[in-house]
């Protein structure tokens, strides 16, 4: 590359020459850390910091259990770590298998110009690839903001043909983010970049009727993979068809069709604002299916300004937008699958508990006594003032009735995922990350890791930040019921422990 | 838009406790000044292991603290024992030989079960049981230590956030990155503000009243050296890089009496894997006192203590101590893989060398004389016992080597299974125990015997109460028994 001449051409001035993914290279090999905003920043700690999270819930689950089992598969020598255990393989494995855990559960972050989620084609990706060559926070705050860009502008174009279509954008736009936060990360210059953008176009997969499976989760493991497997391979020296993307035979012709996509969304107003400080950058609060979520508030609202008590509710009348409704609207939920589509499961539970955690869809916990008899008093049905064609798809209002007749009520009008006006509290992120990371990690070692990915931008070699997310197999104690000694059966004395 | 009422210079635990108590007790404007920056911030409370240790007469009393607990355990108030003020008081004595101050230590004892009360309603601390490192395991049940039930949740880092928290909520203003570098006194005798130093350089904050909660002086080599002497010295530092000693040296400065033991902290064997100062991440986990199960061996490839001469709770101290001896100041601890479930949980925090045969392992660590090594490995095994001989990992066993020069006279297994382990000791120091002389109400003490108008202190630098060692779980309440008090005196005296 001739740097002489880039440091003197803005990308504009030059576009005319390149193709679409040459001149999306360009753009992504001049982005500086120092571009990057406070909100950028803010924004990016918060969405790495809760798909870190979420891929430590996502380590037990069968699907990435299946994968780590599979004969090949993470047995490559390499210092990336399988997140939630002491396992340690090449990137591209350790990116295939956490990058499958963390969209193992469908509880990572979206956004919804992307229609699909943003941060999981980037994390695993990028922290497998710190652990091997070294990095600071602010290095792969930088790669992240970057790929979401990158992810998220391919979306305005071809969106949502794209995702109507059937394709699975997280995974099949994501490859592009991950490939450009890699060549970024690992500081490859343009050329290599818009190869490594080429060759990822070529690997692009992913079909929406795998939703509801294990598949689905792989697509985003594939994600990960592909494109840092991209990036490795043009950092090698590999090549690809420039014209990958526009050609007659390349990615919008071949996935999306002609006339289905506008590429002068690629670049219109480039950097201005960047997309992850878009109000549609949103987080899931609660590991159910995300149509709940408004009336979920709607309760929680209830429970904690009015101090609604359960026992003391005659009726619990649940109205949703309708399309939020449809597939939410199993009032005896007999499954944990079904609980997290349940809205009269998820309304309930707030409205009795105050929390929804993992384990309210694991096991017999839709059975919950106490559960079943508010499920007896509720009701739901479509709001009847939120039309189907409405702007606002996201409402609902939850109506509760006291045994003394006093009916409280809480409505919302749209409300997608909480982020924009709306972000999560430090204690609520708090909360999620700590009900994901017990799945997978000693007590010990959550809070340490909470506290400093919330400085993530401060951390200066992330190396050490993921020696909190392994699991050490040496120590390991089985767990057992702790019984106490009766009082007077033994002396107490002084402790043994050593502050 | 520098006045304040109340100035709190420091941020970990008796800091934060003694700015919620201004608030509490009617300053309007306070304010928190922190040296470190926000992602390093609180002091050593990040790195401590939030245990509360307080006098109670019915353990029932406890489920004020600890609401649901009898949710998870069923027998949970049958296992503990009551902890009165004369046991606390006793304990107190009892390690530092009856030097503790006799006024301050009553104060603490007398005030402990009130001030965790008070940390919960009014600080917001969750608190859970202490389980994990308090409760020991005997005859396949557990039982509880002595005053020792109920740690922070989270611990350390769980109660810096939580005090955070709240200070946040009560609209304490925090400024981070701020160096108290000097206390402002008037020509009245009253110390009326504090210069700080921050990034746009220096500037002047006034107040009515001063706190000083910002630590010891245990990550200052020079005052280390000076006061504990070369040895601990040359410790590593086990908490925050921040507690320079700067607030007992800008106290002294404008005439407050040094008080406690000077030459006193508190040190323990830690891990050698990292540099002057252990991790942030890595909290209290630095300890590396299992040794009582293996052996320890210098670079010269020589055992220098005896490992098993009592329980690690009798010989941390001195052996702490005797490995910042040693040359570099470090030693192996070598485990087998028979032991090597019984290591305290904290080694996970480093990797360990690990090798199929002696041979191999001593190829791979940093001995400076192989041979040696090897040599007292050999040794020490055909003098060492076998497990059927009474090894015993929960009380002393008094399975002794039979004829080696330096005796391992409890635990004396032989370290014959592969794989072996190999973990890296030094010294590391947690904190001081020099302080200020205060009064009851944490107002501090000149030279001349007469308070100091409008200066109160609180935490590590409140000396007098620890000498040689401390009771653990002291010390937090300590530093909020001490902030309590010093927030509502620096309130009162607006």
């Amino acid at each position: 590359m001739n740097a002489v001449s880039s440091s003197k051409t803005s990308p504009e001035d030059v576009s005319a020459e390149l193709t679409l993914l040459q001149n999306l290279a360009q753009r992504v090999h001049a982005f500086e850390k120092r571009q990057l905003t406070q909100l950028a920043i803010a924004q990016a700690r918060a969405c790495i910091l809760d798909a870190i999270g979420v891929t430590l819930a996502g380590y037990p689950e069968p699907c990435t259990q299946i994968l780590l089992k599979t004969p090949g598969v993470a047995t490559a020598l390499g210092l990336a770590l399988i997140f939630g255990s002491a396992r340690h393989t090449s990137v591209l494995d350790a990116a295939l298998i956490n990058g499958t855990a963390s969209h193992a559960l469908d509880f990572d972050d979206f956004s919804g110009v992307m229609g699909g989620h943003h941060s999981v084609p980037l994390v695993s990706t990028l922290f497998a690839l710190a652990e091997e060559r070294g990095g600071t926070g602010e290095d792969l705050i930088a790669a992240y903001v970057i790929g979401v860009e990158v992810e998220i502008r391919l979306a305005r174009a071809v969106n949502f043909h794209h995702y109507d279509k059937g394709w699975h954008p997280t995974a099949t736009l994501g490859i592009f983010g991950t490939a450009a936060a890699a060549c970024h990360f690992m500081k490859l210059d343009r050329a290599q970049t818009a190869m490594a953008l080429c060759i990822a176009a070529s690997l692009a997969s992913g079909l929406k009727a795998n939703f509801g499976t294990m598949t689905k989760p792989l697509h985003i493991g594939q994600c990960c993979r592909n494109g840092l497997l991209a990036a490795l391979l043009a950092e090698g020296g590999f090549d690809a068809a420039t014209d990958a993307f526009e050609h007659q035979q390349g990615f919008l012709n071949v996935f999306n069709g002609p006339g289905t996509f506008d590429t002068a969304k690629l670049f219109e107003n480039w950097g201005a604002p960047w997309e992850i400080e878009a109000k549609s950058i949103a987080l899931k609060q609660f590991p159910c299916c995300g149509s709940t979520h408004p009336a979920i508030m709607m309760a929680l609202q209830l429970r904690r300004e009015d101090k609604v008590k359960a026992a003391d509710i005659s009726r619990i009348e649940v109205l949703p937008h309708g399309r939020r409704l449809r597939h939410t609207n199993t009032p005896h939920p007999q499954t944990p699958l079904d609980a997290k589509f349940s809205v009269q499961y998820v309304v309930a539970r707030a409205l009795r508990y105050g929390v929804l955690r993992l384990k309210d869809f694991e096991g017999e916990a839709h059975l919950d006594s106490e559960i079943q008899r508010l499920l007896e008093i509720t009701t739901a049905s479509p709001h009847p003032d939120m039309a189907d064609d409405a702007e606002d798809q996201w409402g609902a209002e939850v109506i509760v009735t006291l045994k003394d007749g006093t009916r409280l009520a809480r409505r919302v009008d749209n409300l997608v995922g909480r982020g924009g006006d709306n972000p999560m509290s430090s204690s609520e992120m708090w909360d999620k990350f700590n009900d994901c990371a017990s799945r997978s990690l000693p007590r010990e070692q959550i809070a340490p890791l909470f506290e400093r990915l919330e400085t993530f931008e401060k951390v200066t070699e992330i190396a050490q930040v993921v020696r909190l997310l392994e699991v050490s197999e040496l120590h390991k104690a089985p767990a057992k019921k702790v019984v106490f000694a009766p009082r007077g059966a033994h002396e107490a004395e002084e402790t043994t422990w050593v502050p | 838009m520098n006045q304040y009422d109340v100035i709190v210079v420091g941020a970990g635990n008796a800091a934060l406790a003694a700015a919620v108590s201004a608030k509490e007790n009617g300053a309007e404007r306070v304010v928190v000044i922190e040296k470190a920056p926000r992602e390093m911030r609180g002091g050593n409370t990040h790195w401590s292991g939030g245990v509360l240790r307080f006098a109670f007469d019915d353990p029932r009393e406890i489920g004020e603290l600890l609401p649901d607990v009898e949710d998870e355990f069923e027998n949970f108030y049958d296992g503990v024992s009551p902890y009165s003020k004369e046991d606390f008081h006793g304990d107190l004595m009892r390690v530092t030989s009856g030097r503790t101050d006799p006024v301050l230590s009553k104060l603490l004892v007398h005030n402990s079960f009130e001030t965790v009360k008070w940390m919960k309603s009014v600080g917001g601390i969750k608190m859970e049981p202490a389980i994990t490192l308090s409760a020991v395991k005997k005859d396949n049940v557990m039982v509880w230590a002595r005053g020792l039930v109920v740690r922070a949740e989270h611990e350390g880092v769980g109660l810096s956030r939580s005090w955070f928290a709240t200070a946040e909520r009560l609209g304490i203003e925090i400024r981070y990155g701020t160096a108290a570098t000097e206390l402002l006194i008037g020509d009245d005798g009253r110390v009326n503000g504090v210069k700080v130093r921050d990034d746009d350089g220096m500037s002047v904050l006034n107040a009515r009243s001063v706190v000083l909660g910002c630590g010891g002086f245990e990550a200052n080599v020079q005052m280390r050296t000076q006061h504990i002497g070369p040895l601990v010295g040359a410790a590593k530092v086990r908490g925050t890089p921040h507690n320079q000693g700067d607030g007992l040296r800008m106290a002294m400065n404008v005439g407050a009496m040094p008080w406690g033991q000077w030459s006193g902290c508190h040190a323990t064997p830690i891990s050698a894997d990292w540099g002057e100062f252990a991790p942030r991440e890595l909290t209290d986990r630095s300890n590396r006192l299992s040794y009582v199960y293996g052996v320890m061996l210098n670079r010269k490839g020589r055992r220098f203590v005896d490992e098993g001469e009592d329980g690690a709770l009798f010989t941390y101290a001195k052996f702490g101590r005797a490995i910042l001896a040693e040359p570099g100041a470090k030693a192996w601890q070598i485990f087998d893989s028979r032991v090597v479930h019984l290591l305290e949980p904290r080694y996970q925090t480093s990797k360990p060398i690990t090798a199929n045969s002696l041979e191999e392992l001593v190829e791979k660590v940093d001995f400076d004389n192989r041979d040696q090594a090897l040599k007292t490995l050999d040794e020490y095994n055909a003098h060492a016992r076998e497990m059927d001989d009474g090894f015993d990992p929960t009380k002393k066993d008094g399975l002794t080597s039979r004829g080696l020069a330096m005796e391992k006279t409890n635990w004396a297994l032989k370290i014959a299974k592969p794989p072996f382990y190999a973990y890296s000791a030094t010294g590391g120091i947690t904190f001081t125990f020099g302080g200020l002389k205060v009064n009851e109400t944490a107002q501090v003490i000149g030279t001349d015997w007469r308070p100091i108008k409008g200066l109160f202190c609180c935490g590590e630098m409140v000396g007098g109460l620890f000498y040689d060692n401390y009771p653990a779980g002291t010390g937090l309440v300590s530093g909020a028994t001490f902030g309590r008090i010093a927030g509502r005196s620096a309130a009162a005296a607006n």
